[in-house]
């Protein structure tokens, strides 16, 4: 797709949509990971968990330090699918971890407070990872060097756009991740707790869950699923920064909210939806009012939906 | 309960009277403690720009302190980028005596808002970094800076495109601060002034690390080149890969911000190639005059680009001047101000002479703009290098 | 606050009781303060807060006064959104934003206009005060959480407005027209000037804040005791009784938003006022987050509370700016929590022997395996600064083993924090005790910024987990 002959708005919508597709698709992949955590934490917990974006930023990290670790100058020790695996693999864990400490530590104490206290503390969370991350590897950008792992050239041409190898690799991760997170949550026992859990933790305590065990499980796969998509970013945006959790938080926050939040299908299908209107936004509308747009298409379907778009009809508690 | 009160009330007691001893011996502290204050966003989202600046902030005066056999202090006043902060801390810097002269704040709209405070208290202040025009013309006297401004640059970098180049249409981009608008501003009329044609104009963020529907949207736009005189080193590089990745051949202009080695060429793993960039300050990199202070900031903070010199420049102006009005037998803030504005260096560390206008601005600001070939940046003669740049600011 | 006992529970009745039994000063402080009537308590704030530029000249210590009065107001605000009506509003900066640029545009030369701030006050309470009926109209549908990310949009939407609307083609103009200025904002604001005096110095805009937080105090304390205080806290309790009970609950939602509205409008005229300029960058989350830090600390619904939260909120950060003072606070700070946590007493001082101890022990064994590993202290002005590092190993390479220890340290405490045995909890204590000096020396007096906000974040959690309810907020019975 060379410099292309200027046309009419139309020629260009049209000879543009499939690249914007795959552009939205590749970042619609990172927040439905980024909102499914937050929603499975709202989920059983009812918390905001503002600190899930940092979560994310460390998972990006960690897979840089993994990624630099096994690629020397001399070049990648292993093969790059050995290594890309391993750099999930070790921010997954590693986040997952992070998440049970700040659940242990922030969250637990508060989980008969009101509302609001355990907000403020996951904001607590939050200035504290942010800045012990700039105390130790200073506020400077680092580039993953994803083109030692994939070419940059390697991907297909389907004519009327490209799908880079790259692109290819973060959606399909994404979308096997989600598969998994499918599978625990609706055939293992502790994915059945979850949602007892989340449907009614005091029901759910009397009936013999353990709902400590549920929370720690919960919070260990949501960190988890945020650590992937840390790194996910890191190959595919290449750029990793100590404040990169932030606006990504927030919109793995709007992403979970749009699905209908605690929903889990919901988060997915939200953060596809945010990445496709946010590309559409730059791609057919301005780069200028990308936040805006996005805004107000959450605005529109909640107005339409309450509850997002699969959020239950759960009816209220009296 | 109550038992345990009185030990409690005894222990603050005890605890209030370590504080005020400590401020006792702190007063005692010898009298010639002379500091110099820094402002600019230390944390946040701009904070490796600002960390940048303090670091070689920190390199000037530890350079100064060996060389004079001075004690003078660095005090580290973090803005976070947001004005009102930017107010309290200059009340924060004015408010301490020992205060001579502050270096920054680093945002034009940092020093718009703290500016009239500063020439209240007549306390010279530096920037390294503000380059909106109407800062200098305001009126504000105690403010200088050591880059030149959006009015000097913007033209050139807007001719440079158009003839130089040849090109004839363009797509723009900011990152929506003062310093981005503001020079898009000024090489966008520049542009249109030489004939040129601008298809768009658009806004990012520096938080925005996603650029391939914006790369998608200017392949189709037809444009030639891009301007995009952002902030933040590594998104002209996620720029450059996303152009890259989509297979769209455009020329890539950027300022100032994306001259950094690291971030710019590295970091784009050879997708900048060929992109131009245009800076207010040399590459200190290749100045055989700055080898030394080069090479002490790289062993000890690591690589660096455009947004650190300038400051470790204003830094060092700062310190000279109090050096030269504690020897002309009157340190106070007003001499030292008199000081700066006289300041007149043959040699300064951006390779060569530094001296301010009646208004605050350097003289004879120079522009270098540079291409991107291999590893490194290698600077292109222009026909803009004789040109005067013009001296009337437009805000 | 003891005459209305509707409400309370048996907690709080046991709380009172304790209270009127305590003995000694901290009994005398509590009855007293539950004695004086609130116009009382009022007179102290006012009379406490004009004597401040009596006694200090410093302009620092005035504007962070003025600085806490202001975010107090704004705070107040926000109190009757949230902590009286229990709407989780995370778009209220924006009202802030909106009185701001409200007052920029009646009093500056961007739109030619200069208008007195006593005529302009009105016109911008009222503006806001629209604006916040048009952001609570989706409340009416909007549930909880739903509500915190539509509106958390409307306050992203509103920077982003302010930032990009520079370049607005309007009809009847040839040009593009500048509608805000973009980031450099609106510049060079008219003083703020209210029947005639025009404040110019520091003092003049603090002695008006303090007016102005003195009487916001008194506006809401009157509403929360009146008719509608009652039905926001009967909706905030339980939305379906209130409304079963036929309260209006639109109405009162509504009417939660724009009277919150209001307050931050007229703060955020104020703000710019004094500020002289206005940028989008005053506006952003950042701020929010203080506003909300503000309340929940203090306690929400809590009138003191907002004073209680914003002294804490805006002095804690700007007094850790000054490194001097903020190294000293560190180590108070630290003698402080030991002498508070740990029982018996006479342990505290057991504990700070062996540390020192432990201290010459590492200091002698890294001496005897590599004295060239050991930097010369950099002494400074401050005596405790001073003996902790002539006593301290300061290793040449300090940033990068501060970096680890730091890393441990976090690892430490959480440890630390999980020994339930007495003795086994105060033998851990030693080793992280040191490496929390070590890291303080060789790390965080080195970067005071990130230093300064990775305690605020420390402070945030653990106020929180030691008081759920702020630190003036009354527990009372969740409804789950």
């Amino acid at each position: 797709m060379h410099t292309q002959e200027v046309g009419k708005p139309m020629d260009i919508f049209i000879a543009t949509l499939p690249q914007q597709i795959i552009n939205g698709l590749t970042l619609g992949a990172v927040y439905a990971l980024i909102a499914l955590g937050y929603s499975m934490v709202y989920g059983v917990l009812q918390l905001l968990n503002f600190a899930h974006g940092d979560v994310y930023m460390v998972g990006a990290f960690i897979g840089y330090g993994v990624m630099m670790a096994f690629i020397p100058e001399s070049g990648p020790l292993f093969a790059p699918v050995i290594i890309i695996i391993l750099m999930l693999l070790v921010a997954m864990l590693g986040c997952g971890v992070l998440g049970i400490v700040i659940e242990q530590f922030a969250y637990r104490p508060l989980r008969n407070s009101p509302r609001i206290a355990p907000l403020i503390s996951a904001l607590g969370v939050s200035f504290f990872i942010q800045n012990a991350i700039q105390l130790t590897l200073t506020a400077q950008f680092r580039n993953y060097e994803t083109e030692k792992l994939i070419a940059p050239a390697a991907g297909i041409d389907l004519g009327f756009a490209r799908l880079s190898a790259t692109r290819a690799l973060v959606i399909v991760t994404a979308i096997v991740l989600m598969i998994v997170l499918q599978y625990l949550i609706k055939r293992t026992r502790l994915g059945k707790a979850m949602r007892a859990v989340a449907i009614d933790r005091e029901a759910a305590a009397m009936m013999g869950v353990n709902v400590d065990r549920v929370i720690i499980f919960t919070f260990f796969i949501g960190s988890a699923l945020a650590g992937a998509a840390g790194v996910l970013t890191g190959i595919v945006f290449t750029r990793v920064w100590h404040f990169m959790g932030f606006a990504a938080g927030l919109k793995g926050f709007t992403a979970a909210v749009l699905g209908g939040i605690g929903n889990i299908p919901g988060a997915m299908l939200g953060g596809f939806i945010l990445g496709l209107a946010e590309t559409f936004a730059v791609g057919f509308i301005s780069a200028t009012y990308k936040d805006v747009v996005a805004f107000v298409v959450l605005i529109i379907v909640l107005l339409l939906r309450p509850r997002g778009l699969l959020g239950a009809r759960i009816p209220q508690k009296v | 309960m109550s038992q345990g009160r009185k030990p409690l009330l005894l222990v603050l007691v005890l605890a209030l009277l370590l504080v005020a001893t400590n401020a006792v011996v702190f007063a005692q502290a010898p009298e010639q403690t002379i500091k110099v204050g820094i402002m600019g966003p230390f944390t946040g989202p701009a904070a490796s720009i600002g960390q940048e600046q303090l670091n070689w902030a920190k390199l000037a005066v530890a350079d100064f302190n060996a060389a004079t056999g001075w004690n003078v202090e660095l005090v580290e006043g973090d803005t976070q980028i947001d004005p009102a902060i930017a107010v309290t801390i200059a009340e924060a810097l004015i408010s301490d005596p020992e205060i001579y002269a502050v270096v920054g704040p680093a945002g034009s709209q940092e020093v718009e808002a703290v500016a009239a405070a500063f020439v209240d208290a007549r306390l010279a202040h530096i920037s390294g970094s503000a380059t909106r025009p109407s800062l200098t013309t305001s009126g504000f006297d105690t403010f200088f800076r050591t880059v030149p401004t959006d009015a000097a640059q913007g033209p050139t970098d807007g001719n440079f495109l158009a003839y130089e180049l040849g090109v004839t249409k363009l797509f723009v981009i900011d990152d929506q601060t003062s310093y981005a608008v503001g020079l898009a501003d000024e090489a966008s009329a520049a542009f249109e002034a030489a004939g040129g044609e601008i298809l768009g104009r658009e806004s990012v963020t520096q938080e925005d690390t996603d650029f391939s529907s914006l790369a998608t949207v200017i392949g189709a736009s037809g444009a030639e080149a891009v301007f995009f005189p952002g902030q933040i080193a590594s998104q002209g590089a996620l720029l450059a890969r996303a152009f890259a990745e989509q297979g769209i051949e455009v020329i890539l202009f950027g300022a100032d911000g994306f001259f950094s080695v690291d971030d710019f060429i590295a970091g784009a793993a050879g997708t900048t190639e060929g992109a131009y960039v245009s800076a207010f300050a040399p590459d200190i990199h290749d100045l055989e005059s700055s080898a030394d202070i080069v090479a002490r900031y790289t062993e000890q903070y690591g690589e660096f680009g455009t947004f650190g010199p300038p400051t470790y420049a204003a830094t060092i102006v700062a310190l000279e001047a109090i050096q030269r009005a504690y020897e002309a037998g009157e340190l106070s803030r007003e001499a030292v101000r008199d000081q700066v504005a006289a300041t007149d260096q043959e040699l300064s560390v951006l390779g060569g002479p530094l001296a301010f206008d009646e208004n605050g601005d350097v003289l004879d600001a120079s522009f270098y703009i540079f291409q991107v070939q291999g590893d490194n940046f290698v600077l292109v003669p222009t026909s803009a290098d004789e040109a005067e740049p013009e001296a009337t600011p437009s805000s | 606050m003891s005459q209305n006992k509707i409400g309370v529970d048996q907690w709080v009745e046991q709380y009172d009781q304790r209270v009127n039994k305590a003995k000694g000063l901290q009994g005398f402080i509590a009855r007293t303060s539950q004695r004086l009537p609130p116009w009382g308590w009022l007179i102290v704030l006012v009379a406490v807060g004009a004597l401040l530029p009596v006694i200090t000249q410093n302009n620092f210590a005035i504007r962070i006064a003025g600085n806490i009065a202001l975010m107090g107001t704004l705070a107040l605000g926000l109190n009757v959104v949230v902590g009286y009506a229990g709407l989780l509003d995370l778009g209220f900066v924006a009202f802030y934003g909106i009185g701001a640029y409200t007052y920029a545009y009646l009093s500056s030369d961007f739109s030619g206009v200069h208008l007195p701030t006593w005529v302009s006050l009105p016109i911008i309470i009222v503006i806001s005060a629209l604006f916040g009926l048009v952001l609570g109209s989706p409340s009416l549908r909007l549930l909880g959480d739903y509500l915190a990310i539509v509106t958390l949009g409307f306050g992203q939407i509103f920077v982003q407005l302010m930032t990009s609307l520079t370049r607005v083609s309007l009809p009847g103009h040839e040009r593009p027209v500048d509608l805000t200025g973009g980031p450099n904002g609106i510049i060079n604001l008219d003083k703020l000037s209210l029947f005639g005096f025009t404040a110019r110095t520091v003092t003049d805009h603090y002695l008006i804040l303090l007016v102005v937080l003195a009487v916001a105090l008194l506006v809401i304390y009157h509403l929360n005791r009146s008719r509608i205080g009652r039905a926001w806290r009967a909706l905030r309790e339980d939305e379906l009784a209130a409304e079963a009970m036929g309260m209006p609950t639109r109405r009162l939602k509504l009417q939660a938003f724009a009277i919150g509205a209001a307050v931050a409008g007229f703060s955020g005229a104020l703000f710019a006022g004094w500020q002289g300029s206005v940028f989008p960058a005053n506006f952003d989350t950042t701020l929010l987050i203080s506003v909300y830090a503000i309340i929940v600390l203090g306690g929400l619904g809590s009138l003191p509370g907002v004073v209680v939260g914003s002294i804490v909120m805006v002095a804690a950060p700007d007094i850790l700016r000054d490194v001097t003072l903020a190294g000293t606070l560190f180590y108070v700070g630290v003698l402080v929590t030991l002498i508070g946590a740990i029982r018996p007493r006479w342990q505290t001082a057991l504990l700070i022997g062996l540390v020192v101890v432990f201290g010459v022990i590492v200091r002698l064994i890294v001496g005897a395996l590599d004295a060239q590993a050991l930097a010369e202290p950099q002494l400074s002005n401050s005596l405790i600064t001073n003996t902790v590092r002539s006593w301290l190993i300061i290793p040449v390479n300090a940033t990068i083993i501060g970096n680890y220890a730091f890393g441990l340290l976090i690892l430490m405490v959480l440890g630390v924090s999980r020994i339930k045995h007495s003795v086994w909890r105060l033998a851990a204590l030693v080793p992280t005790l040191y490496v929390l000096i070590f890291v303080w020396e060789t790390r965080l007096s080195q970067e005071p910024s990130v230093t300064r906000l990775l305690f605020v974040g420390v402070l945030l959690i653990v106020l929180m987990i030691y008081r759920p309810n702020g630190l003036l907020g009354q527990k009372r019975v969740e409804i789950v």
